[in-house]
């Protein structure tokens, strides 16, 4: 009793306890209060050493380098290092940045944590407008459904004035293979996630009718090229994307990032608008006479 | 599985990158092909792209090899071609029918298409540049984390940002490849569960797949949706895209209005952006296997506002067992809160 007593006048009087130190005193008193049950209770050891044992392996699991991982140092250490590296050595970028951002990129990337494009691409602050969902799929023009995507290529477009779209699509994609697995009979068994990669459909049409000999992992592969040229044909679907196309101030583009091997593609959709020939030239050349 | 023919159209690509100062500009003359008696009619002429199941005329891939030797071979091979081939016919076919197309367009528009063309060349010739430099600083330097990570992701974190172009999390929380499956939409909201949108694939998909055991919504100053939002009139605008969206925050703008009416609209907006975090948190527990997860213990959702003005970022944590359902509807409790500048 007076040993307790003593360590809570020491409580009391430390200004500052370190969070190590209270942690080592909260874990002894945890400690002592369990061994006071089972002097009471010798029955519930069993149960006791079984819980220990569940803890042991879980904290063991969490522990990463010796330390046990913390979300929010992990956060704390990041942005520091940002503020720290990049915020205080570029003052003039950032000044402008914070009045206003004209990007000459709209990305459409997927979630997928292993394929932010500011990393495999290098991109900076103020560089690209980023829109992050997945599959990295573009839907078609639908103010229901899909107003979030529209939200964002119209505010890039006609507000951001942005020069390209690029849709980057990437290898081993959990959205596509969740696309390929899809029954025939159109079931689907998850609440959400089948009927938006559902837009990329025809992909896995194609794929299928082209690649059918090919085994499951490379038609994934193909498929995620193949997503990538539909969701640039959903993007003709947006009138202000038309419009930009056809007086050049926009130009759309597919990419594909290659994980396993390290590579990236990228390649061009083109759309132009020809002159119309009047009837008279198309008579001449199919030799009627007028 | 490449079929043959693609190496040609690859150089096809590449020798309108290469010769900015020559025959691209060329192609963009007025040539002698007949003018067009009334351009003013168009027809759409259909992209011309594999997948439509066109020819694949114009359709250039780059591929962007991982050593610096095979690139050196390759510039090489293409220099070569492009030496002893000076006119492509059909390249000039393709540069008559452009030309022809903008002839009516040929004033000063001419200059601009001409200067955005190269400047968009040099812009993926960059990209072209920093995609190596990762791939040689990073991906090569880290090559067995990369493999373990090829095989399968496990991140902790889900993260929901902003679309805007400055507040990359990657960047300003120095997110690594492997820790964060990221959501990115104007002005990161979040819908509830019963409004059809492309977020809830992606949050299904980060729960019940991924089962990440952290949610961190990230707002940040100056945002031009949460603007767009409190700019709005009331009656809801079904011609725009963005008011459509961006009025799934409009809970965070009548709050607002209701608590800082007396505001300046800048620091309104700013106060808007901070509760449209707490209203997407509270969205975020309308996904009944979300708020079983939090529930449980096993899953934190967390609030953040960066802030670029003055590069300070502000965290907080949801305190799920406080947060209660009154007379008004759920309200955020918030916890462990911290200021980082």
């Amino acid at each position: 009793m007076a040993g307790k007593l003593t360590k809570c006048m020491m409580f009391c009087c430390m200004r500052n306890p370190s969070r190590e130190e209270m942690g080592k005193d909260s874990y002894e008193e945890a400690i002592a209060g369990l061994q006071q049950l089972l002097r009471e209770k010798g029955d519930l050891e069993a149960v006791a050493a079984a819980k220990i044992e569940q803890i042991t392996a879980e904290l063991q699991g969490a522990v990463v380098d010796g330390k046990v991982f913390d979300p929010v140092e992990r956060m704390k250490h990041g942005f520091v290092h940002f503020k720290t590296e990049k915020f205080q050595k570029s003052p003039a970028l950032f000044g402008e940045l914070a009045k206003g951002q004209s990007p000459k990129f709209m990305v459409f990337a997927c979630s997928d944590s292993r394929v932010c494009p500011s990393h495999i691409l290098n991109l900076q602050p103020g560089e690209a407008f980023m829109v992050r969902n997945i599959a990295n799929m573009v839907p078609a023009y639908d103010q229901t459904r899909y107003s979030g995507v529209g939200a964002a290529i119209e505010y890039a477009v006609l507000h951001l004035k942005v020069q390209n779209i690029v849709v980057v699509g990437h290898s081993c994609c959990g959205g596509i293979k969740g696309l390929m697995s899809i029954p025939d009979d159109g079931s689907t068994s998850t609440d959400f996630i089948e009927d938006w990669v559902k837009i990329c459909l025809p992909a896995k049409h194609k794929v299928n009718a082209e690649y059918s000999s090919l085994p499951f992992p490379d038609q994934c592969s193909q498929c995620e090229k193949e997503a990538v040229n539909v969701s640039l044909g959903n993007l003709l679907t947006y009138p202000f994307v038309r419009e930009g196309l056809v007086k050049k101030t926009l130009a759309l583009k597919g990419g594909y990032y290659d994980f396993v091997n390290g590579t990236f593609e990228l390649w061009g959709l083109d759309f132009g608008l020809t002159p119309s020939l009047s009837v008279r030239e198309v008579a001449s050349i199919l030799h009627w006479k007028l | 599985m490449r079929r043959p023919l693609n190496y040609v159209y690859l150089l096809r690509f590449l020798r309108l990158s290469w010769r900015q100062n020559g025959s691209a500009m060329a192609a963009l003359r007025p040539s002698t092909a007949p003018q067009p008696q009334d351009c003013s009619a168009v027809t759409f002429l259909r992209p011309r792209n594999s997948f439509l199941g066109l020819s694949r005329t114009s359709l250039g891939i780059t591929r962007i090899y991982g050593s610096r030797e095979k690139l050196g071979k390759f510039e090489e091979a293409h220099l070569r071609s492009l030496g002893s081939n000076k006119s492509d016919p059909t390249l000039r076919v393709e540069a008559s029918r452009d030309s022809a197309g903008l002839a009516q367009e040929i004033t000063n528009n001419n200059k601009l298409g001409v200067n955005k063309i190269e400047q968009g060349l040099d812009l993926f010739g960059e990209m072209k540049n920093r995609f190596l430099s990762f791939k040689r600083h990073k991906y090569l330097e880290n090559s067995e984390h990369f493999e373990k990570l090829s095989k399968a992701q496990a991140p902790k974190f889900m993260v929901i940002a902003c679309a805007d172009s400055r507040v990359c999390p990657s960047t300003i929380l120095g997110f690594q490849p492997g820790d964060a499956f990221m959501i990115r939409n104007v002005a990161n909201l979040v819908p509830p569960v019963e409004r059809p949108s492309e977020t809830n694939a992606a949050l299904e998909f980060a729960v019940n797949t991924l089962e990440v055991e952290n949610i961190f919504v990230i707002g940040h100053s100056c945002c031009g949706g949460i603007q767009a939002l409190m700019s709005m009139p009331d009656e809801i605008d079904r011609s725009s895209f963005i008011r459509n969206w961006v009025v799934v925050g409009k809970k965070a703008r009548l709050s607002t209005k209701a608590v800082a009416a007396n505001l300046s609209f800048d620091q309104q907006c700013r106060h808007c952006e901070k509760e449209s975090i707490n209203q997407s948190i509270l969205n975020l527990l309308t996904y009944p296997w979300i708020e079983e997860r939090v529930g449980k213990g096993v899953l934190s959702i967390h609030g953040g506002y960066y802030d670029f003005t003055k590069c300070t970022f502000e965290k907080w944590t949801l305190d799920y067992k406080r947060s209660n359902v009154d007379k008004e509807g759920r309200r955020v409790s918030i916890k462990d809160q911290a200021f980082w500048c």
